[in-house]
């Protein structure tokens, strides 16, 4: 049966490529996912930072609000602090302005922190400059209250001087009055101008009012003033106290006055301050807060978006993963499945697979197998099917035959027998001889149609053994009993010895006496009268029995050895008469001890020395099961062969081209004792014919070259080899072409051993008989 | 064997030579042996008379020895009447399905005259 070798080539993805495509689906995922959450916390420090700034901006906010809180209460030391906190402020407010112009989102909140950032900075600047006015103002106004207060005294003691003076009466008791109270009005400057500084607006006009009386006084004291009630005063030194007085004076006025319009400046400078750093303020917690709560929100959509990716990701690759799993698995899942129910036995099971990377490759493959496997199945159910037919007709055709024949030879051996006992009516002597006769020849055709039945059956492989445990002795004494009465008969001594190891062994009980029974039978037949026939079983080993017939008989010569296993064969043609048989009991007796894994052989010292059959056989019964018996017994005939073959004219050439039949023929003939030269070719054989001149040649019909028909008309026209016998050997068996050729005879292939051994040796001329 | 007593036998075999065998035999044995060619001829005879014994070929032309044998045990009248097979089958294959199939007995062909009768007689007595 031929072949066809399918070339299978993956084509498409490979499941190597199908791997790479996922683990770099999966690569990229987990690029992805790393890239997001880095850039995540990125914003978060970003935003932290942020937030950071603002909430410093807050701190300096605050810090700045208490240090100007101080500085309006008077001291001047804050100034520096201030200053510091400033620019220390600006480079913050600066920092916050980049974090905010860095936020990524194109949102609203972008927009609107811009917006703040953008007030605040504008704030600032006011704040700023407001700052600065304070600071410019503060100490101006510092300078005039020291200046006052410093000047309060002076203008004191020139007031108590003047009315010492008074009192030598250069005053009236008016002026003095006046002059009294300047000097308090003085002190309640002072008091009124630190006070007004301290933030008690209630005496700035107490403040103005005192400076303007004490001008008033002082000019009232000089030229008289009807409002006050004064006549001014004429005396010249007096007069001219008092101007020193008014010119003392005159710096603590202009310090009034100074401080009269610088403090509410201030005021309103220190005001703007902590409005504007309380607008900041405010600005900067929305800003910071918004900061925070967008950075929350930010965090928590990024958290969330991180999430939602992982998701995708996660649920890609695994949609990913199944496709590709799926992939791989189905189709190996479809090899398996048919995999398996091939081999529950359904052959006709295939894997259906549509993929064409490795997988389908492989179920390709599969399927390619088991088609084969189905086909040779297919092919050895048809062989088996012809084999059991084959077998069927020939075991039919042994039966039908065996019916057939034992039908008729019922009546013949049935009224032979009435006739004989005279049921009927007495018979002459003649009469009587003839039936009994009749009778004879009909019992002994049925124990040829009983030989030739179990040969044959054991040639078709029919004949099975039926195994048993056997007594020896049993079966001895049995065989003996049936042989006993014809030993009688014919004036022979039995004995029969068993030694006391033999037990029992592993047999068909029933082939095993008739293997003895054969034996006897054939000593019975060949013995003369006042002769011994004796049978021994003794063991050879542990595992082995050994059978022996021997009688006193007429011994076998040398060249007579191997025809005593071929059928219907027996030694002289002369002693057919005289020793009825079928010639069939030896042949069949060594076929049945082969059946048994046995053999069976025989020694004779020559003519009329007697001679000895004996058989193994083993104790475990054949090796292996009952059926395999059959043929190995077949297989035993073929190896073993008849005993070799001496004599004159033993040289056979085997013109064959087929090396097997060739060896096959050439062993037969080996085995049989002839010496056998092969010749493979029409030409070579011719010449090897003429050169060696065999005895006799075997010749097939189809050889290479010459054929054998012209080889067999070489061979009868050449002189030096007419004389040869030529057996031909064909497929065709064309016996009347090759009768006409000249040839001995003809042979069909498949040769078997008895046909070919019985035709050379008709065509030698050796004995042939058949028995009668 | 006294007259009245005669046990009655019948025989049914296509083959002429056996019928008249087994008859000559019988009846040479004080027995009465009534022949059939064929299953049929014996179930037409089964109606009218129940014998002692049947002998009973294999090989029928119309129908086997088993079908017959079946036959013959299914009818009221002749379920217990004893059956030997008495046939030319020999092969081991056919006596174990003659065995099996419930025969009361079997007698190969060709038949030693002696053992035949001893058989059929020892059939009888059972």
């Amino acid at each position: 049966m031929t072949r066809q070798v399918a070339v299978f080539k993956v084509r498409g993805f490979t499941i190597g490529g199908k791997l790479i495509l996922l683990s770099s689906l999966f690569a990229i995922a987990l690029t992805y996912v790393v890239t997001y959450t880095v850039t995540t916390m990125q914003t978060q420090a970003e935003d932290a930072q942020m937030i950071k700034a603002g909430g410093e901006l807050r701190f300096l906010v605050q810090k700045m609000s208490k240090e100007a809180h101080a500085l309006r209460s008077g001291d001047l030391g804050r100034i520096p602090v201030l200053e510091n906190l400033m620019s220390v402020y600006a480079a913050s407010l600066a920092d916050l302005k980049i974090h905010v112009s860095r936020i990524e989102s194109a949102t609203s909140f972008k927009a609107e922190a811009r917006i703040q950032c953008d007030e605040i900075s504008a704030r600032w600047e006011d704040l700023r400059k407001r700052f600065m006015d304070l600071m410019r103002q503060m100490p101006e106004v510092h300078l005039a209250l020291e200046d006052l207060a410093g000047r309060i005294p002076l203008v004191s003691r020139l007031f108590s001087r003047l009315i010492e003076g008074m009192g030598a009466g250069w005053l009236g008791a008016e002026d003095i009055a006046f002059a009294s109270e300047l000097d308090a009005l003085g002190q309640r400057i002072a008091k009124a101008a630190f006070a007004y500084w301290g933030g008690d607006d209630g005496a700035r006009q107490e403040l103005a009012e005192l400076n303007q009386l004490v001008s008033e006084i002082i000019t009232g004291l000089l030229n008289g003033s009807e409002e006050l009630g004064l006549e001014g005063v004429e005396s010249p030194a007096v007069r001219q106290q008092l101007e020193e007085i008014r010119e003392a004076y005159r710096p603590i006025s202009q310090d009034v006055d100074l401080i009269l319009s610088r403090v509410p400046e201030v005021r309103s400078a220190a005001g703007s301050v902590s409005r504007l750093n309380a607008q900041i303020l405010e600005k900067i917690n929305r800003l910071t807060d918004q900061l925070t709560q967008e950075a929350v929100a930010k965090i928590d959509t990024m958290i969330h978006n991180e999430w939602v990716v992982l998701g995708w990701v996660l649920l890609l690759g695994m949609l990913a993963s199944l496709l590709v799993a799926r992939r791989i698995t189905g189709p190996l899942g479809a090899v398996v499945g048919a995999a398996r129910r091939v081999g529950a036995g359904d052959l006709e099971a295939r894997a259906r697979l549509s993929s064409k990377d490795e997988l389908g490759l492989l179920g390709a493959s599969f399927n390619e197998m088991a088609q084969n496997l189905s086909d040779s199945q297919q092919h050895l159910k048809l062989a088996k099917e012809a084999a059991e037919a084959a077998s069927k007709s020939k075991s039919e055709f042994l039966s039908h035959m065996s019916h057939e024949l034992r039908t008729p030879l019922n009546s013949v051996i049935g009224f032979s027998e009435i006739l004989r006992d005279e049921s009927f009516g007495a018979l002459n002597p003649k009469q009587k001889e003839y039936v009994t006769d009749v009778l004879e020849s009909g019992r002994h055709l049925l124990s040829l149609i009983n030989d030739i039945l179990d040969l044959a059956k054991v040639e078709a492989g029919k004949l099975e053994l039926e195994l048993e445990e056997v007594n020896v002795r049993e079966v001895v004494e049995s065989a003996i009993t049936i042989i006993k009465e014809r030993a009688l008969k014919q004036g022979l001594k039995l004995s029969a010895s068993i030694a006391d190891s033999v037990g029992g062994l592993r047999a068909d009980k029933r082939k095993l006496k008739q293997i003895l029974f054969n034996l006897l039978s054939n000593a019975t037949k060949f013995t003369p009268e006042g002769g011994r026939i004796s049978i021994e079983a003794g063991q050879r080993d542990t595992g082995t029995v050994i059978f022996s017939v021997r009688d006193t008989g007429i011994g076998i010569e040398e060249k007579d050895r191997h025809k005593v296993f071929a059928e219907f064969e027996q030694i002289d043609s002369a002693y057919s008469r005289k020793y009825a048989g079928t010639g069939l009991g030896m042949p069949l007796a060594k076929k049945l001890v082969e059946l048994h894994g046995g053999e069976l052989w025989f020694e004779s010292e020559g003519k009329d020395k007697g001679t000895c059959f004996s058989f193994a056989l083993p104790v475990k019964g054949p090796a292996g099961a009952n059926k395999g018996e059959v043929s190995r017994g077949i297989e035993a005939l073929v190896e073993a062969g008849p005993l070799p073959h001496t004599g004159r004219g033993n040289r056979i050439l085997v013109i064959e081209d087929d090396p097997k039949a060739a060896k096959l023929i050439s062993a037969l003939l080996s085995k049989a004792g002839y010496q056998v030269q092969v010749a493979q070719d029409g030409v070579k054989g011719f010449d090897l014919a003429k050169k060696a001149r065999p005895d006799l040649v075997t010749l097939d019909v189809m050889l290479p070259k010459k054929d054998g028909w012209e080889v067999l008309t070489e061979l009868k026209k050449d002189q030096t080899t007419q004389a040869i016998p030529v057996l031909m050997i064909s497929t065709m068996g064309d016996r009347t072409r090759s009768r006409a050729l000249g040839a001995a005879d003809t042979l069909t292939k498949p040769v078997s051993k008895n046909d070919l051994l019985r035709e050379v040796h008709r065509a030698l001329g050796e004995p042939c008989k058949k028995a009668a | 064997m006294a007259d009245d007593m005669k046990k009655k036998i019948f025989v049914v075999d296509d083959d002429v030579m056996n019928r008249k065998l087994s008859v000559d035999l019988l009846e040479l044995h004080g027995m009465c042996a009534v022949t059939a060619q064929s299953g049929q001829e014996l179930l037409q005879m089964l109606k009218t008379e129940t014998p002692d014994l049947i002998l009973m070929d294999i090989n029928l032309p119309d129908m086997d020895g088993f079908e017959l044998f079946k036959a013959v045990r299914a009818k009221e009248k002749s379920r217990s009447v004893k059956v030997i097979a008495w046939t030319a089958l020999a092969m081991r294959e056919e006596q174990e399905k003659i065995r099996a199939a419930g025969f009361d007995r079997c007698i190969i062909k060709p038949i030693e005259t002696k053992k035949f009768v001893q058989e059929v007689r020892d059939l009888l007595a059972a």
